[in-house]
C-alpha cells in the first residue's frame, strides 16, 4: 500500500514536472528552436552552411599588413611588382617559425643597412612601418617577441641564405638565416609570374627613408563606380553584437547615435560617416606600437567591407587603415574618412572614424585613359616652387577619390602623383603643371 | 473523498493537460522527415496551414540575370517635334499627349486585370505604337497589362532576355475612354540598356516568399492567393549621365482579387524596393 502511495506521488510530480516545461516551451520558445535538441545531424549541418552563405566579407588581420610592392634587379634595372594577389600568394610561401632560443639581433648601423641593401635582393616594401609582431604569416611565432623593430621592406637574400627585417627610416636591421634544405627560388614563384608587369623604377630619398617610384611615364585609367551605403543595422549587429542598445539624435540632421554604458556608434546617413568609440580596453601602454596596431585592427575589422584591399600605416602615432584600388592606395579630395578609417587611440579608449560608402558597380564605359608624367618631370615640377622629393615623407602614385559624388552615388578615382608630408596631402594628376593640396 | 483519491484525480487532470500541450506543440513545429527535406518543406506546410495558394511556379528554380545600364537618354525632347495629331507637354513626368481625336483600336480587352496576349501586343503595335507620327520610339515598348479599372493599357519597354522595365521609367500609359478609344498617353523612355556585370544569381521565388511572410509590411494574409511572380528590372541608379537598373521580382497576393497586393522585391539583395516613379 505505501509502495503505490509512493508511485503515486512521483506520477504527479513528474506529469506537473512535464506540463510546466511543455507550459514554457510554448511560451518562451518558437517551436523550431524549442526542437533544435531533437533534431537530427542533417539539419545542424544545413544551418552551419546557412549561416556561412549570409556571413558578410570580413578582413583578415594578414591582408590589412601585406607588402604593397615587391622591388627586383634584371639587367642593372630596378623593376617593381604591385600585384597585390600575388604577393599575397609569395608571402605565404614562406611558412618560417621563429625560434626563441635563437633570440632576434637588431643592429642599427647605416653602413651595415647600406651593405645589405646594395646587394640587389628581392625587395618587399610596406606601405608604411609595422611593428615585427604583425609579420608572424612570414615567421610564426614572432608575434610574442619584445623587440620594438618597425618594418618596412624585408629582403630575401641569396648571397647570405637569409631574410632580413628593415627599417629604412631608422636603419635597423634584423636577420633571419632560412633553413639550410631550401631554395631561394621556391619563394618566388608567383611573383616571377608576373615579373611582365613590373615598372622600372628608381630608388629616391625621402624626408625620412627612401622610396621606389617609376622611372618613365606611366597610363593609367580612371575608375568610376556607383557606391552602395552600408546600412546602420550592418554595423550594429557587429559592434554591439549582442547588447541592448539605446539610441538617441544628435544636433545634426539625419545622424543617429547608438549606445551603451561604453560602447557608441554615430552614424551621418547624409555624409555617409560613422565614428564609434569604445570605453573599456585594457589600458594599453603608451608608445606600444604593436599594441596600437592589434586594437586598431580589432576594431577596424568590425567595420571595413572594402574588397578591393587595405592596409595599415601608423602617421605619428594615429592608426589608420588606407583603402587601396587596383593595387593603388586611394587618398580622398574630400572628407579624408572616405579613403581613411583613423584612428585616435587614448589609454583606455579607441575612436574608430571612417565611411559607410563601399563599391557596387564598375561604369567600364565612362573609364579614361590618364598619362602620369614622368619622376624626371615631377621633379622638375617640384623644383619650380622650390621643393625637393625630399620634403616629403611619403611620394606615390594613388588615387584619388573624387569630391564630386553625385549624391554619394557615383564615384570617380582619378590616378596620380601624391605627395604627403606633416599630415598634409598634394596631388600631382594629369596635366597638372604644379602640386594642388587635397585634403583641405 | 481521501488524499489518495485526490492525488489520483490530480494525476488525471495532469496527464490530460500534458497530452493537449505535446499536441499543441507538435502542431506548430516544423515538420521533420528522415531525408534531411524539412527546411524546404517548412514554406509551403506554414503558408498551406494558412490556407494560402502558392503559385504554379518552382519555387526553388535557379535563375541569373545581369545588372543593366543606361545612358540618359535625350530622345524625347529631340523627337518631340515629330509627333503629329495631337497637343504636347513635357515634364518631370515624361511626355504627356492628347490625341486631337481619339484613336479607336480594333482590340478586345479583358474585363479583369491582365497582362495583354501576344495577339493583343501586336495589335496595338500595328494599330498605334508603331505610328512613327503619334509615338517615338514606339516598337521598343513590347508587353502590357490592360488596367480595366482605370481605364489604362500600360505597355513597358524591354530591357534584357524578355524582361521589361517595371517601374515607371520606361513605359507608356495610354488612356482610354469609355469606348476603349485612345485619349492620349504619358511615355518614358530608356535609351537601349547594356549589362554591367556578368548574369548574377537571383533569390528565388523561395527567398522572396519567405522574406515577404517575414515582414510586417508584406505579410501574406491567411487565405490569400500568390499569383505567379514576374522577373522585371527596376531603376537603382538615376545619375545625371547614366541609370543603373536592377532585376526585380514583383509578386501579386491577397485574399480577394479586391484586395491585392503588389510588391517589388531586389532579386539580388532581398530587399523591398518602391520605385520613385510609377
Amino acid at each position: 500500500m505505501m509502495r503505490r502511495s509512493w508511485l503515486l506521488t512521483l506520477a504527479l510530480i513528474v506529469s506537473g514536472a512535464i506540463s510546466l516545461f511543455l507550459t514554457y516551451v510554448l511560451i518562451f520558445g518558437s517551436p523550431a528552436t524549442s526542437f533544435n535538441f531533437l533534431l537530427s545531424e542533417s539539419s545542424s549541418i544545413r544551418t552551419s552552411e546557412s549561416s556561412n552563405k549570409n556571413s558578410a566579407f570580413e578582413i583578415t588581420r594578414m591582408q590589412a599588413f601585406l607588402p604593397t610592392q615587391v622591388i627586383y634587379y634584371q639587367d642593372s634595372n630596378t623593376y617593381m611588382i604591385q600585384n597585390s594577389e600575388a604577393i599575397d600568394q609569395a608571402m605565404r610561401l614562406f611558412d618560417l617559425t621563429y625560434n626563441p632560443a635563437n633570440p632576434l639581433k637588431i643592429v642599427e648601423d647605416v653602413g651595415y643597412y647600406q651593405e645589405i641593401v646594395s646587394e640587389q635582393s628581392w625587395e618587399y616594401i610596406f606601405a608604411a612601418p609595422i611593428p615585427i609582431q604583425q609579420l608572424s604569416y612570414v615567421l610564426s611565432g614572432i608575434e610574442s617577441v619584445d623587440d620594438d623593430l618597425l618594418v618596412d621592406r624585408i629582403l630575401l637574400s641569396e648571397k647570405n641564405h637569409s631574410l632580413y627585417f628593415m627599417n629604412s627610416q631608422d636603419y635597423r636591421v634584423a636577420q633571419i638565416l632560412l633553413p639550410n634544405d631550401v631554395q631561394i627560388s621556391q619563394y618566388l614563384a608567383p611573383l616571377q609570374a608576373v615579373a611582365h608587369e613590373g615598372v622600372e623604377v628608381i630608388r629616391v630619398g625621402l624626408k625620412r627613408g627612401s622610396s621606389y617610384l617609376p622611372k618613365d611615364e606611366i597610363a593609367l585609367p580612371t575608375y568610376v563606380y556607383t557606391l552602395k551605403k552600408q546600412s546602420d543595422a550592418g554595423y550594429i549587429a557587429k559592434f554591439f553584437e549582442k547588447q541592448s542598445y539605446q539610441l538617441s539624435s544628435t544636433n545634426k540632421e539625419n545622424e543617429k547615435k547608438y549606445f551603451t554604458i561604453d560602447h557608441s556608434l554615430t552614424i551621418d546617413s547624409n555624409i555617409n560617416l560613422y565614428s564609434a568609440k569604445i570605453t573599456v580596453l585594457q589600458n594599453r601602454k603608451s608608445g606600444n606600437d604593436n599594441q596600437l596596431a592589434l586594437d586598431s585592427f580589432n576594431v577596424y575589422r568590425l567595420f571595413e567591407t572594402w574588397t578591393e584591399g587595405v592596409r595599415y600605416i601608423n602617421n605619428h602615432g594615429k592608426p589608420a587603415f588606407q583603402r587601396y584600388l587596383k593595387n593603388y592606395p586611394i587618398v580622398s579630395s574630400g572628407t579624408k574618412q572616405y579613403a581613411l578609417q583613423t584612428f585616435e587611440m587614448q589609454p583606455r579608449a579607441t575612436t574608430i572614424a571612417g565611411t559607410t560608402l563601399n563599391l557596387h558597380l564598375n561604369i567600364a564605359d565612362l573609364s579614361e585613359q590618364h598619362r602620369l608624367p614622368n619622376l624626371e618631370m615631377v621633379e622638375s615640377i617640384l623644383q619650380k616652387s622650390k621643393h625637393t622629393l625630399q620634403d616629403y615623407h611619403r611620394v606615390y602614385i594613388g588615387y584619388v577619390w573624387q569630391r564630386e559624388m553625385e549624391e554619394f552615388q557615383l564615384a570617380t578615382y582619378v590616378p596620380a602623383w601624391i605627395f604627403e608630408t606633416d599630415g598634409e596631402v598634394y596631388q600631382l594628376a594629369q596635366g597638372q603643371d604644379k602640386l594642388e593640396r587635397i585634403d583641405e | 473523498m481521501d488524499f489518495r483519491h485526490t492525488k489520483m484525480l490530480l494525476l488525471i487532470i495532469f496527464l490530460v493537460f500534458d497530452i493537449y500541450l505535446a499536441f499543441l506543440l507538435f502542431s506548430r513545429a516544423p515538420i521533420q522527415s528522415s531525408n534531411g527535406v524539412d527546411a524546404v518543406q517548412t514554406l509551403e506546410v506554414r503558408l498551406k496551414n494558412r490556407n494560402i495558394k502558392l503559385p504554379d511556379s518552382q519555387l526553388d528554380t535557379e535563375m541569373a540575370l545581369p545588372v543593366l545600364k543606361t545612358n540618359q537618354s535625350t530622345r524625347l525632347v529631340e523627337q518631340k517635334e515629330t509627333l503629329k495629331g495631337q497637343k504636347i507637354r513635357l515634364s518631370d513626368k515624361g511626355l504627356e499627349s492628347t490625341f486631337d481625336e481619339p484613336v479607336v483600336l480594333d482590340i478586345e480587352f479583358a474585363t479583369e486585370m491582365k497582362p495583354l496576349t501576344d495577339e493583343q501586343m501586336a495589335k496595338i503595335q500595328t494599330q498605334l505604337l508603331g505610328k512613327s507620327e503619334w509615338f517615338i520610339a514606339g516598337e521598343s515598348y513590347t508587353q502590357g497589362i490592360y488596367f480595366p479599372h482605370e481605364h489604362q493599357v500600360i505597355v513597358y519597354q524591354e530591357a534584357y532576355d524578355n524582361k521589361v522595365i517595371m517601374d515607371g521609367t520606361a513605359q507608356i500609359r495610354l488612356q482610354l475612354d469609355k469606348e476603349n478609344r485612345v485619349k492620349g498617353y504619358l511615355q518614358t523612355y530608356q535609351d537601349v540598356l547594356t549589362t554591367v556585370t556578368e548574369a548574377n544569381s537571383l533569390k528565388s521565388v523561395r527567398d522572396v516568399l519567405s522574406y515577404l511572410d517575414t515582414r510586417v509590411d508584406t505579410y501574406i494574409p491567411d487565405g490569400s492567393t500568390i499569383h505567379p511572380l514576374t522577373l522585371v528590372y527596376y531603376r537603382t541608379n538615376n545619375l545625371k549621365k547614366i541609370a543603373i537598373y536592377n532585376p526585380a521580382w514583383v509578386i501579386t497576393y491577397g485574399p480577394d482579387e479586391e484586395n491585392m497586393k503588389t510588391v517589388m522585391i531586389d532579386a539580388l539583395d532581398l530587399t523591398r524596393v518602391v520605385p520613385s516613379v510609377n
